[in-house]
């Protein structure tokens, strides 16, 4: 039972995802995009609010439900939205 | 196979517009940040429109495709070049598949024709499509046990664009003719006028009658009553023959009457069927120039038009009678050979019913009546 839920999450792919690269950060299943801009950029995933700070920050991808982030990125920190 | 569209976004404050995008359910697949003010992204061909409904200040301009869409634009481009392309690579295997040259190689030219005859009937001629290996098989073997006294082997080559057939023929021992006795007897009944006999024993007299089946010239070659030999009857016999005709003419008839109006005509002909612009409401139509060849499947050429009057008319009773005594001795000429004749006539019968007459009329001919007739030889 383990294995086939393992599987099908695999292949529906609907978990929160954040992952992070050299001058990458690739976020998968977030909820709703809030500052976009060249310094500093916030994503929202429910409560959580997702704050990328940096330098020539850029979007390469965004679709539905995943956006890739492209730049020199030095500070990414995770705060309660409700504070 | 999905369609992409490369875009170059222009204006102020361009993050702004993918956080527009995103809104508006538009992915974004890829983008490349050039300025400030200006940006390459792509999106999927389908959400082209409602990216154009939100643009609202931004320039967008699109500068490349890729995917199904890209393609078709190519096939777009080049349709003109893949149209001839195609339909050359067509015509060329049609080329490759037709007949140019049926040759027959063989010592003997009778057969040599009597073969390609048989081809043609076949399909396997000049200007018509190759057959299969199966079919060429098929054709080999009938026309083996057609000819199977005079062809020993036959092969069947398809060399390029031609037929190679190779035969080599059975030579047979010459057999020996057997010797055939035979009487000449009367064909049909009539008084013998003329016997001229080469060969055999002239046992009937002249201006004698004689039935169906009689002996004229005898194979058997008699001396004192006794059959002394037997011998191949030749000879030939005249006689008087007697034929009585019934014939019903029509009284209407239908004439076709020439004028001096015609005029020259372009025409087309598929298959049987003519296309060309009708002068006339009755014609005749002879070719003057035409251009066919097997490998096209119509003829065009040029072709005179001849006005015809059609007449509807009615013969006098005399006319009719007069006409159809022409026609029924026409039939009986047909029927006879060079050196025989009509030596009388008689109308014995004559009546007019309805729109036609009836006509009994008995006709007298000299004709030749012998044939050939196979006797078994008993001597004692």
């Amino acid at each position: 039972m383990g294995m086939i839920r393992s599987t099908l999450d695999y292949i529906k792919q609907e978990e929160f995802k954040i992952t992070i690269k050299i001058n990458q950060i690739d976020i998968e299943n977030y909820d709703k995009l809030g500052i976009i801009d060249d310094n500093q950029m916030i994503i929202y995933k429910g409560n959580l609010k997702i704050k990328i700070k940096g330098k020539s920050l850029t979007i390469k991808k965004l679709i539905n439900n995943e956006i890739l982030i492209m730049g020199n990125y030095s500070e990414i920190s995770f705060e309660d939205n409700n504070e | 196979m999905n369609s992409y569209l490369f875009l170059k976004i222009e204006g102020r404050n361009i993050s702004k517009f993918l956080t527009r995008c995103h809104k508006n359910n538009i992915d974004i697949l890829n983008s490349n940040v050039i300025s400030y003010k200006e940006m390459i992204i792509k999106i999927k061909n389908d959400d082209y429109d409602n990216l154009m409904k939100i643009k609202s200040i931004y320039k967008v301009t699109i500068i490349k495709s890729s995917g199904f869409i890209k393609f078709k634009e190519l096939i777009n481009k080049n349709k003109h070049f893949i149209i001839i392309s195609i339909l050359g690579l067509l015509f060329l295997i049609y080329l490759c598949n037709t007949i140019f040259k049926v040759d027959i190689i063989s010592n003997n030219n009778i057969l040599n024709n009597k073969v390609r005859k048989d081809l043609e009937s076949y399909g396997i001629e000049k200007y018509s499509l190759k057959k299969s290996y199966k079919k060429i098989t098929k054709i080999k073997e009938e026309l083996l046990d057609k000819y199977k006294d005079e062809i020993e082997w036959m092969e069947i080559t398809d060399i390029g664009t031609k037929y190679e057939i190779k035969i080599v023929e059975r030579k047979k021992p010459k057999k020996e003719k057997n010797k055939e006795y035979t009487n000449i007897v009367a064909a049909k009944s009539g008084v013998i006028k003329r016997i001229y006999a080469e060969d055999g024993m002239k046992v009937v007299e002249e201006n004698t009658y004689v039935n169906k089946g009689e002996i004229i010239i005898s194979g058997a070659i008699m001396k004192d009553e006794d059959v002394k030999s037997f011998v191949e009857a030749k000879g030939k016999v005249y006689a008087e023959v007697w034929y009585n005709v019934n014939i019903e003419f029509p009284l209407k008839y239908t004439e076709k009457k020439y004028t001096n109006n015609y005029k020259k005509t372009f025409y087309i002909k598929l298959g049987n069927r003519y296309i060309a612009k009708k002068n006339y409401k009755n014609f005749d139509r002879k070719t003057i120039v035409s251009l066919k060849n097997k490998l096209i499947p119509f003829e065009i050429g040029i072709e005179k038009q001849r006005e015809v009057k059609i007449i509807n008319d009615k013969y006098t009773i005399n006319e009719a009678k007069t006409r159809a005594i022409l026609n029924a001795k026409e039939k009986i000429l047909q029927s006879l050979d060079k050196g025989e004749y009509i030596t009388s006539q008689k109308t014995l019968n004559f009546y007019a019913k309805d729109s036609k007459i009836i006509l009994d009329i008995f006709f007298s001919c000299y004709e030749e009546i012998g044939e050939k007739e196979k006797i078994i030889p008993q001597i004692k």
